[in-house]
């Protein structure tokens, strides 16, 4: 983990709200595994608005070009002012940070569940997952309307499958991401092998929270990569905790950080908690 | 030039110091840059057992700012003793100071107690204002009679050096200030985080699940001058470590202006983490600018107009000379 201030290479529009971020940093490049993330700084002067820096995860990471993609949606402050910097800039970075999607050995196929801009970080994962040619990717993208479902053209690319779903049915599956992983899963656990599965989630919390349940259901292993306004992303502020259930109530590690313990975790763990 | 300090009888290299909190046990951020060159580290809350805090989210930025209801989550007494102070002994050069917060007169009393001769706590800083506990912190620090009870009975069982942490989210800044003096605080460290709240008006509920939060940040810091100014001109021999929204060395310089000693970096660890070098650094530069021997040159020289008589005496709780 490094603070830097690194070039900006491009910063680019690619769908409706969502930016393509490249930034130029060989050592976050080298170190940087599938659902980790960088904590950027949105400003030119610390103590102006917006206050905080940004946690964003990992799209892509290239040790050859020292160059990491990152994912964004401008949602509100800080994501407007990192979408305004040019190329030539330079970014004040912090990472790469938290923990990572693990791959059980016994693993053969692993469902990417993914909903907006939880997508890219499951990206990044597929693409690692890919140099393993043992493992089956299969993945599902879900999204509000057609232009948010970002990055299946590079899932294709991979040569992994790609499911859609949208909302408001303008592209794929008219509904929830989660009944069409359900569908497919349904169709294919018909002689269960469930430790040779595993489902990565990465999305708005009620999506997750619904994923995960279903995971439960099939006896399917489950990690989620969850999001959380974050303060220090350090491990120190503890403003960033989710509740666990693998710590007795009351106990210090009851509430856990997700920028270090997480951002991914074993879904069963997580008490979900919608605000 | 020289750059060091003293805080009562505790000489710091710098008067530069990491605010409660915002720096864990020194550890994390010495994974960025070596923490031995900060005056001190004050640091998260020790409480007497384990606490796991509050409920989330505990955090939500505002202008030039953030509120936070963490809820004092921190691993104990016991586990702090055993993992977190190999790595405190270890510094050389930056002192440490462990800040104690109690549920009770009595458990403040037991933690100081147990810090008594540990080696890596070079200093006590009592917590009597923490916004986000039900009970303890605020309550003793919104009261003199018990700021007083709490102190002085911390006072009977330390010789290390005690610093007591102020909150202001009280009417007379002053009086609370002479309560812990008069029963043996040797330094006060002020401001704590000022109570507020942010609401969310897509779902008219509140950003924190606490509802209530405490404000730190570049917003707070004209209070926090405010208060260190007041309680300095009451209690001039007292030293001072001024705390709220220190950013730059400018902020810093202000403080001490203003009569603060030493200040301590909080907020701004989270945005820029080398904040307090970059403060350290900018700070001495500036004292050989101006052609000084040391940094208590700076301290308590704000050159105040002839006339002023103070800030109203309803919140300065002195009463005026006619």
């Amino acid at each position: 983990m490094i603070q830097a201030t690194v070039p900006v290479v491009f910063n680019k529009r690619i769908a409706k709200d969502h930016y393509l971020l490249r930034l130029k940093s060989s050592t976050v490049a080298k170190k940087s595994k599938p659902g980790q993330f960088v904590h950027l700084l949105c400003v030119e002067k610390p103590g102006m608005a917006p206050l905080l820096r940004r946690p964003i995860s990992i799209f892509d990471a290239d040790p050859k070009t020292g160059t990491i993609d990152l994912i964004y949606k401008v949602m509100g402050e800080g994501t407007e002012v990192l979408s305004k910097v040019r190329s030539g800039a330079a970014l004040d970075l912090l990472g790469p940070l938290g923990s990572t999607f693990q791959i059980p050995a016994s693993v053969q196929t692993v469902y990417l569940v993914g909903g907006g801009v939880g997508i890219p970080p499951l990206y990044f994962l597929a693409k690692e997952l890919k140099k393993n040619h043992r493992v089956r990717t299969e993945v599902f993208l879900g999204a509000r309307t057609k232009e948010w479902v970002i990055c299946a053209s590079d899932f294709k690319k991979l040569g992994v499958s790609v499911h859609t779903a949208t909302d408001d049915g303008s592209l794929g599956h008219r509904g929830s991401v989660v009944d069409l992983l359900v569908s497919v899963i349904t169709r294919e656990t018909k002689q269960a092998r469930l430790k040779e599965k595993l489902i990565c989630i990465c999305g708005p919390t009620r999506m997750m929270q619904a994923a995960a349940a279903a995971s439960g259901r099939f006896g399917i292993p489950a990690q989620v990569s969850l999001e959380e306004r974050m303060g220090c992303a350090m491990g120190v502020c503890m403003g960033c905790v989710v509740e666990v259930n693998s710590a007795p109530a009351g106990s210090h590690a009851r509430f856990q950080r997700v920028c270090t313990e997480g951002p991914v975790f074993p879904s069963e763990e997580i008490v979900w908690n919608i605000h | 030039m020289k750059t060091e300090i003293f805080i009562g009888k505790l000489k710091l290299q710098n008067p530069v110091m990491v605010a409660s909190g915002t720096f864990g046990y020194g550890e994390e951020y010495n994974r960025l840059y070596p923490v031995d060159r900060l005056g001190a580290i004050v640091t998260k809350s020790i409480s007497l057992k384990p606490r796991s805090g509050n409920p989330a989210p505990r955090i939500y930025e505002t202008a030039s700012g953030m509120l936070n209801a963490i809820g004092l989550q921190n691993v104990g007494a016991d586990a702090f003793l055993k993992e977190k102070t190999p790595f405190l002994n270890s510094l050389k050069k930056a002192k440490v100071i462990v800040n104690l917060a109690g549920e009770s007169i009595e458990e403040y009393v037991e933690l100081a107690r147990r810090m008594e001769r540990v080696s890596a706590v070079d200093g006590i800083e009592l917590n009597i204002s923490c916004p986000n506990c039900e009970r303890g912190g605020i309550e003793f620090g919104v009261d003199p009679a018990l700021t007083a009870q709490v102190v002085g009975r911390v006072r009977k069982v330390t010789r290390k050096p005690l610093i007591v942490k102020l909150s202001p989210n009280v009417t007379q800044i002053v009086t609370i200030a002479r309560a812990a003096v008069d029963v043996g605080a040797d330094a006060l460290s002020l401001i704590n985080t000022v109570l507020a709240t942010a609401v969310d008006i897509r779902t008219w509920k509140p950003r924190i699940a606490t509802v209530t939060g405490g404000l730190s940040g570049p917003a707070v810091k004209p209070i926090a001058l405010r208060m260190v100014l007041q309680v300095h001109r009451a209690l001039p021999k007292v030293p001072l470590i001024g705390i709220g929204g220190v950013t730059t060395w400018e902020d810093a310089a202000e403080f001490l202006l203003c009569g603060a000693s030493a200040v301590q970096v909080g907020t701004a660890n989270y945005v820029n983490p080398k904040a307090p070098l970059q403060i350290i650094d900018g700070l001495s530069r500036y004292l050989q600018e101006k052609k000084l021997k040391s940094p208590a040159e700076l301290v308590g020289k704000l050159q105040l107009p002839g006339q002023w008589r103070g800030v109203p005496q309803v919140i300065s709780g002195e009463r005026r000379k006619k």
